[in-house]
């Protein structure tokens, strides 16, 4: 089964299929299941619980097979949770994130910005020069913005991750 | 992660049951005050533990690797998860208002 009780796995969930999908995917029973079997069960909207092993299907963490009823022509779908996945589907989260923030760490570490005492916006070096190093929001002065501060984390967390990728 | 800091963390990873401090240091080639920082910085990354010890009447630390922090952990800043799964608005790392969260959430004033 999914670990629902580690921290991070619950969080994924939660971004993935919603505080009701995670209660639902706590009450499944084990094997095959039927959405309607399973609503009558768990004594849950119908609708929530498709729409749960819908977007788990989305991100591969169920599967399901059709079985078409011969008299009335209604499908039948009979869903079966596919946990092993879930961590392949956290290590493309984890290169997602990691790549992002080495595109933010790239865009810091080349730019030179402003902000001024209100922190309306931060300003690269070419717009805050056009604007003679005036806020263009609240009109006041710009100043040199350091972002070491910045740069040192994302480097720590990137660098980290890259080590976490290589073990 | 800094070369040298990689380098310290091969030579403890090596050590079955750790390794001495003072011994890093010659290991390495460097001072004691260069050897403590970069300690203290595998420290901060949870990449090892140690412990004070007295070995031939001088006090060290034994450093040990403790395996750093899970994997997946690393998606979480403070109590944020990653911003970007399930994320389906266009993507622009450098001025994304979700990514700035998480990244405040790493300790960074924005």
């Amino acid at each position: 089964m999914i670990d629902i009780d580690d921290p991070v796995v619950h969080q994924y969930l939660v971004k993935i299929i919603g505080a009701d999908g995670v209660e639902i995917l706590e009450k499944l029973p084990a094997g095959e299941v039927v959405d309607e079997v399973v609503a009558e069960e768990i004594e849950m909207d119908i609708n929530v619980i498709r729409k749960t092993l819908f977007k788990l299907h989305e991100n591969r963490l169920a599967g399901y097979r059709r079985e078409r009823n011969p008299d009335t022509g209604w499908l039948t779908y009979h869903w079966t949770l596919d946990p092993e996945n879930i961590d392949n589907r956290m290590d493309l989260e984890f290169e997602r994130l990691l790549d992002n923030l080495k595109a933010r760490l790239e865009f810091e570490v080349n730019g030179v910005f402003y902000i001024c005492e209100h922190k309306c916006a931060r300003f690269l070096f070419d717009i805050a020069s056009e604007t003679d190093f005036i806020c263009s929001v609240c009109g006041d002065e710009l100043f040199y913005q350091d972002n070491e501060e910045l740069v040192d984390k994302l480097s720590e967390r990137i660098s980290e991750m890259e080590y976490a990728v290589r073990k | 992660m800094e070369e040298i800091e990689e380098r310290a963390l091969g030579l403890i990873r090596r050590g079955k049951d750790g390794m001495l401090q003072n011994q890093l240091r010659l290991e390495l080639g460097v001072d004691g005050r260069r050897c403590a920082r970069i300690v203290r910085a595998l420290l901060d990354a949870k990449f090892v533990g140690r412990e004070l010890v007295t070995t031939g009447g001088v006090r060290t630390y034994l450093v040990r690797f403790t395996g750093g922090v899970g994997k997946y952990e690393l998606l979480m800043a403070g109590r944020k998860f990653d911003p970007c799964v399930g994320c389906i608005d266009e993507c622009d790392p450098a001025r994304c208002a979700k990514l700035n969260k998480w990244i405040r959430e790493l300790g960074v004033s924005l």
